[in-house]
C-alpha cells in the first residue's frame, strides 16, 4: 500500500507545478506523514545554499542527503548548520573516517569540474556508508550537487545521486548507479507582469555502469579511482542531458512558440478573407 | 676603439669567424689561387637552378645559388617561408638588445663606409639589416686586420689550396651581394659610395670577372673570404652597378632571406670543415677564435689595420647579407614569382627583422650547437608552410581545459589501473571528446529531424511513461561509451533505467525528519461504512402501587418456590405479561409493579437469571430499574408476607447498604447487593 501511494504521490509531484514544488511535497507529508522520509529522499527539490562560518563562510549546497533535523552538514568542516545539541550531534550521520577522505577529494574534484564547465555557481559532494562497517573500498553512496544561479531567478540544479556496490559477477568490477535530476528554472521577470516568461521543469534519469577497478591497490588508490569513475560518468550524464535539453525541450518550446505565432497571423488572415469574401457575394447580389 | 668592438664580436659565431679567419690569411695573396677553383664551380651553375627546389636542405642547393646570382626573383618566393619562421624569430627576440648594441657600433663605424650609412638610412628593415650584417661583417673586419698577420695560429692553419678556394668563393659572393645589395638599395641613397669606394674599385674590378664566374663553393665559405676586401668593393659596386634597378622590393625579400642564409652558411660551414680539418677545430671552438682574433688585433703593430678593420666591419656586414641573399636567391627559384604587394612588404620586412635577430643567437651559440639548430630548422620549414595553408582547427577555450583535465584523470587512471589494461576512465574520456564533437554535429542535424523526434517523446499519456525514451532517440542520446569495444572488454554497460522500475540510493541512515515534518499527525482515515451508536438520551421508571404489588405477589407465590424448574418458562411469562401491562397501562400503575415484583422473585429462585428489560431502552439503565423495583418489592413483602419478616432485619440492613450504594451511583454493586440479599430465599 505505501508503495502505491508513493508512486502516486510522484505522479502526482511530477504533474503538479514545478514551481511550487516545495509547497506541493509539504502537503503530501502532511497527507502521508508516514511516506516523508521517503518522499523528502526522492524528489529533488531546488538546492539551497548555506555558508559555513568556520570556513571562511564559504558557500555549500543543501539537500535532503546532507540534512539532519533542520541542519545541514557542511562539506568543508564536517559540522551541520546550524549546529545541532550534543544529543542530536551524537546521531546525527556522519561519513566513516576513511569515507570523509574520499569525500574531501571528491569536493576538491567536482569544484575543478564545475569551474571547467560551469564558470561559475557552487558544487558540494557529500558521501555516506552503505554498511555500517567502516569503508573499505567497495559499498558507498553519495550525491553530487552543482548549483548556478544567473539571476535570482534564473537557476540550474543539477543533483546527482549515486551508489556504488561490488558487482556481483566479479569482485573487481563495481556498479555505479547514477540517478541525474536536472532542475532547469529559467524566469525573464519584469515588473510589466504582461510580458513575464517563464520556463521551468527538471528531468531525471537513471544510469548504471559496472566500472572495474583493482582492488589490491591501497585505499587511497581505490579511492581515487573511484572519483575518476565518477567524476567521467557525471561529466558524460550531464553533456547528455545537456543536449536532451537543448535538442528536445527547447526546440519543443521553439515550435509551440512559432506554432502560436503563425496561429495568430493565420486567424487574421482568414478574417479578412472573409470581409473580401462577404464584399464580393454583397456585390454579386447588387447585380 | 677597435678593441672595443672586438670583444663582441667574439660572440658571434664561431664557424662564421674561423671560415673568415681561414681565407684571411691567404687572402690578397691567394686571390688568384681562388679564382681557378671558381672555375670549377662555374661548371655547377646548372644545377642551382634545379636546387631551388630542394632549397636549404642540401648544401648544394647554396652552390648552384652562387652560380645563380643574377636572379633577384627569388627573394620574391622567400617572404612566404620568413612568414613561415614567424615563431622561430619570435623566439629569437629575446637577443634584440644585442643586435642594438651592434647596431650602435656600426653606427659608428658607419661614418667611414657609405654602404652602412645608405642601408641604414632606407628605413627601419634597413636597419636590420644592417645589424646582421654587422654581427656577420665584424669578425669579417676582424679577418682583414688579422690576415696580415701570419703569427696566429689559426690563419697559419689555412692552406694555400683553401685560400685560393675560399677568396675565389668571397670574391663570388661579394658579387652577388653587391648586385642584391645595389637593389635593395635601389632607392638610390648611396651616391656617396663610389667616392668612398674608389680606392677599392680596381679590387673590385679585378674580381668581377670572378665574381661572375662565383660557384656555391664561395657562398659556403662566403662571408669570411669577402670581407677581406670585397666589403668596400660590394657597396661599391652595389651602388654603381645596381643604383639604376632600384628595386625595393628585394631588399624585403633579402631581408627575410637572411635568417635563411645563415643557415645555410651553418651548413656550408660544416661542410667546410669536412674538408678543412684545421678550419674545422678553430670553427668549433668559436670562442678561441674570437680571443685569437683578438689577440691577433692586439699584436698588429700597425694600428692602422685596427682602424681600417673597424671600417670593414660595416662593410662586411654589408656583404654578407647580400652574399645571403644571394645565396637564397638561387636556392629558392622556384618560389612564386608575384610578389607580396607593397602594402605587404612593410610587413614581409618586419617578418623578416625576426628572422635577422635570429642570426645573432645562431652566432653567439655554440658552433656544435649551431649545427644542430641549422639541422632542426632546416626541416622545420617545410613543416611550418602547411600550416599556413591549413591551420589546424582551433580548439575551443573550455574544451582545451576540459581536455586537460580529462587527461589529468587519464593519466591518474592509467597509472592506477594499468594491471586492469586499459582503463575505463580513459576510454570514457577519449569517447566523450568524440562524443562532444559529435553532440554538436547532432545538435544539427537533430533539429532538422526534430518533429520526428517528437513523436516519440511527447507522446500522449500513457504511452510511454516518463522514464523511457523511444528507441530512435535513446540510441542518439546513449553513451557513446557502449560502442567501444575497449569498454565492451571491461564489462562496462551503461544503460538507463527507468524510475519506476528502480529508485536511487537512500540516504544516510539515522537522519531525523525536520521539525516541520516531524509535527505532522496523521489524518485518519474513516471507513466508508455507516455505524449506528446508541445513546440513552431517557430512562423509564415504574414504581408498581403497593395493592397491586401484594396481590400479584401472593397469588403467584406458591409456584415461584415450589417450582425451580418451570421457574424461566414463568419468568417469560411474567415478563410478557408486565410488557402488556406496561402497554396497556401507565408507567406508574401498580399492575406493572407486581409483574415486576414476582418477575424480581422468579429472578431470586434462578440464580443466573438475566435481566429483563422493562422498556426499549437498553443498558445499564434497565437494569437499575429493576434493581430498584426489587428493592421495593422488597419492602412490599415485609409488610404484607409474614413469611418474610424473619429475614426481614437482615434484608433491611442490607438493603439499606445497598441503598447507600445506590445513592453514590453504582447500580450493578446495587443489583449485586440485592442478589446477594435474596440469596437466602433461594433455598427455600
Amino acid at each position: 500500500m505505501s508503495d502505491a501511494q508513493f508512486d502516486a504521490a510522484l505522479d502526482l509531484l511530477r504533474r503538479l507545478n514545478p514551481t511550487k514544488l516545495q509547497e506541493n511535497l509539504n502537503n503530501l507529508i502532511e497527507l502521508q506523514p508516514n511516506l516523508a522520509q521517503d518522499l523528502l529522499s526522492s524528489v529533488d527539490v531546488p538546492l539551497s545554499i548555506r555558508k559555513d562560518p568556520t570556513d571562511s563562510n564559504r558557500e555549500y549546497l543543501c539537500c535532503d542527503y546532507n540534512r539532519d533535523i533542520d541542519s545541514f552538514r557542511s562539506p568543508w568542516s564536517n559540522t551541520y548548520f546550524p549546529e545541532l545539541s550534543s544529543e542530536d550531534s551524537q546521531d546525527s550521520p556522519f561519513p566513516s573516517t576513511p569515507l570523509r577522505q574520499v569525500e574531501i577529494l571528491a569536493n576538491d574534484s567536482f569544484d575543478i569540474y564545475r569551474d571547467l564547465y560551469y564558470e561559475g555557481g557552487i558544487s558540494s559532494v557529500y558521501f555516506w556508508d552503505l554498511n555500517e562497517e567502516e569503508f573499505d573500498g567497495h559499498d558507498f553512496a553519495g550525491v553530487v550537487l552543482f548549483k548556478k544561479n544567473q539571476s535570482d531567478h534564473s537557476n540550474w540544479d543539477s543533483i546527482h545521486v549515486f551508489e556504488v556496490t561490488a558487482s556481483p559477477s566479479s569482485s573487481d568490477t563495481f556498479n555505479y548507479r547514477v540517478t541525474t535530476t536536472i532542475i532547469l528554472h529559467l524566469d525573464k521577470t519584469n515588473y510589466d507582469h504582461d510580458s513575464q516568461m517563464m520556463l521551468s521543469g527538471n528531468l531525471t534519469r537513471q544510469t548504471e555502469k559496472d566500472i572495474g577497478v583493482d582492488m589490491s591497490r591501497p585505499l587511497e588508490i581505490i579511492s581515487t579511482s573511484h572519483v575518476a569513475n565518477l567524476g567521467s560518468l557525471i561529466e558524460d550524464i550531464e553533456s547528455q542531458m545537456r543536449n536532451l535539453l537543448e535538442t528536445v525541450y527547447f526546440e519543443k518550446t521553439r515550435d509551440i512558440f512559432h506554432q502560436t505565432k503563425n496561429a495568430a497571423i493565420a486567424s487574421s488572415a482568414e478574417e479578412t478573407n472573409k470581409d473580401a469574401h462577404a464584399e464580393v457575394i454583397k456585390g454579386l447580389q447588387s447585380l | 676603439m677597435s678593441s672595443e668592438s672586438i670583444p663582441k664580436i667574439p660572440e658571434r659565431p664561431s664557424r662564421t669567424k674561423t671560415v673568415e679567419l681561414s681565407p684571411s690569411p691567404g687572402t690578397e695573396a691567394g686571390n688568384a689561387k681562388a679564382s681557378s677553383e671558381p672555375s670549377t664551380l662555374v661548371e655547377k651553375p646548372t644545377v642551382p637552378r634545379q636546387r631551388p627546389m630542394l632549397k636549404a636542405k642540401t648544401m648544394t642547393s647554396f652552390e648552384s645559388g652562387a652560380a645563380s646570382v643574377g636572379l633577384p626573383q627569388v627573394p620574391l618566393q622567400r617572404p612566404i617561408r620568413r612568414s613561415t619562421t614567424e615563431e622561430l624569430n619570435n623566439v629569437m627576440d629575446n637577443t634584440s638588445k644585442e643586435l642594438e648594441e651592434i647596431e650602435n657600433l656600426i653606427s659608428k663605424h658607419s661614418a667611414r663606409s657609405t654602404c652602412k650609412k645608405k642601408i641604414s638610412t632606407a628605413s627601419r628593415d634597413g636597419e636590420v639589416i644592417s645589424i646582421s650584417h654587422n654581427e656577420q661583417g665584424t669578425p669579417l673586419s676582424m679577418k682583414e686586420s688579422f690576415t696580415p698577420h701570419p703569427l696566429l695560429p689559426e690563419t697559419n692553419r689555412h692552406t694555400e689550396d683553401e685560400d685560393n678556394d675560399e677568396t675565389s668563393l668571397s670574391s663570388s659572393l661579394v658579387n652577388l651581394s653587391n648586385d642584391e645589395i645595389s637593389k635593395a638599395s635601389g632607392s638610390g641613397v648611396c651616391p656617396g659610395k663610389e667616392g668612398v669606394n674608389a680606392v677599392l674599385d680596381h679590387k673590385v674590378e679585378d674580381k668581377g670577372i670572378l665574381e661572375n664566374d662565383t660557384t656555391p663553393e664561395g657562398i659556403i665559405q662566403p662571408v669570411d673570404v669577402n670581407k677581406n676586401v670585397e666589403d668596400d668593393k660590394s657597396c661599391a659596386q652595389a651602388w654603381t652597378e645596381n643604383a639604376d634597378s632600384g628595386v625595393k622590393a628585394a631588399k624585403i625579400t633579402k631581408l627575410a632571406e637572411s635568417s635563411f642564409e645563415e643557415l645555410q652558411k651553418h651548413q656550408e660551414e660544416q661542410e667546410k670543415k669536412i674538408f678543412q680539418n684545421p678550419t674545422e677545430e678553430e670553427s668549433t671552438t668559436s670562442l678561441n677564435d674570437k680571443a685569437g682574433i683578438e689577440n691577433s688585433a692586439e699584436e698588429n703593430p700597425q694600428p692602422a689595420i685596427s682602424s681600417t678593420s673597424i671600417v670593414a666591419v660595416p662593410a662586411n656586414g654589408i656583404k654578407i647579407p647580400s652574399k645571403s641573399k644571394s645565396e637564397q636567391g638561387n636556392n629558392i627559384p622556384m618560389v612564386p614569382q608575384s610578389r607580396p604587394r607593397r602594402n605587404l612588404e612593410a610587413s614581409v620586412k618586419k617578418e623578416g627583422s625576426p628572422n635577422v635577430e635570429n642570426k645573432p643567437i645562431l652566432e653567439e651559440q655554440d658552433p656544435i650547437e649551431v649545427d644542430a639548430e641549422e639541422k632542426h630548422k632546416s626541416p622545420v620549414l617545410p613543416v611550418e608552410r602547411p600550416k599556413k595553408h591549413a591551420p589546424p582547427p582551433v580548439p575551443k577555450k573550455p574544451s582545451s581545459r576540459i581536455a586537460a583535465f580529462q587527461e589529468m584523470l587519464q593519466k591518474r587512471q592509467q597509472q592506477d589501473l594499468h594491471n586492469n589494461g586499459t582503463s575505463p576512465a580513459t576510454t570514457n574520456s577519449e569517447n566523450m571528446m568524440k562524443k562532444a564533437t559529435e553532440s554538436s554535429t547532432a545538435a544539427n542535424t537533430t533539429k532538422a529531424d526534430f518533429t520526428n523526434k517528437l513523436n516519440g517523446l511527447f507522446a500522449l499519456p500513457g504511452l510511454i511513461s516518463p522514464g523511457q525514451l523511444p528507441a530512435s532517440l535513446g540510441k542518439k542520446l546513449s553513451l557513446p561509451d557502449a560502442d567501444s569495444p575497449g569498454e565492451k572488454e571491461e564489462q562496462s554497460q551503461t544503460k538507463n533505467v527507468s524510475l519506476s522500475t528502480t529508485r536511487r540510493a537512500r540516504g544516510p541512515r539515522g537522519r531525523k525528519l525536520p521539525s516541520k515534518v516531524a509535527g505532522v499527525e496523521k489524518i485518519e482515515e474513516d471507513s466508508n461504512s455507516n455505524e449506528i451508536e446508541i445513546f440513552n438520551n431517557w430512562n423509564v421508571y415504574s414504581f408498581p402501587s403497593k395493592e397491586v404489588a401484594l396481590e400479584h405477589i401472593t397469588s403467584n407465590k406458591q409456584p415461584t418456590i415450589l417450582s425451580n424448574e418451570h421457574s424461566e418458562d414463568a419468568l417469560s411469562e411474567e415478563v410478557r405479561d408486565i410488557r402488556k401491562g406496561q402497554l396497556k397501562q401507565p408507567s406508574n400503575e401498580t399492575s406493572d409493579a407486581v409483574s415486576t415484583i414476582a418477575l424480581e422473585e422468579k429472578r431470586e429462585n434462578t440464580a443466573n437469571a438475566e435481566s429483563v428489560p422493562l422498556s426499549p431502552t437498553v443498558g445499564n439503565s434497565e437494569t437499575v430499574s429493576e434493581k430498584s423495583l426489587s428493592l421495593s418489592e422488597a419492602i412490599a413483602n415485609r409488610d404484607q408476607d409474614d413469611l418474610t419478616e424473619i429475614e426481614e432485619q437482615r434484608m433491611e440492613n442490607e438493603m439499606e447498604a445497598e441503598l447507600g450504594r445506590q445513592l453514590s451511583g453504582s447500580y450493578e454493586d446495587v443489583d449485586s447487593a440485592v442478589n446477594s440479599a435474596e440469596a437466602p430465599y433461594s433455598p427455600r
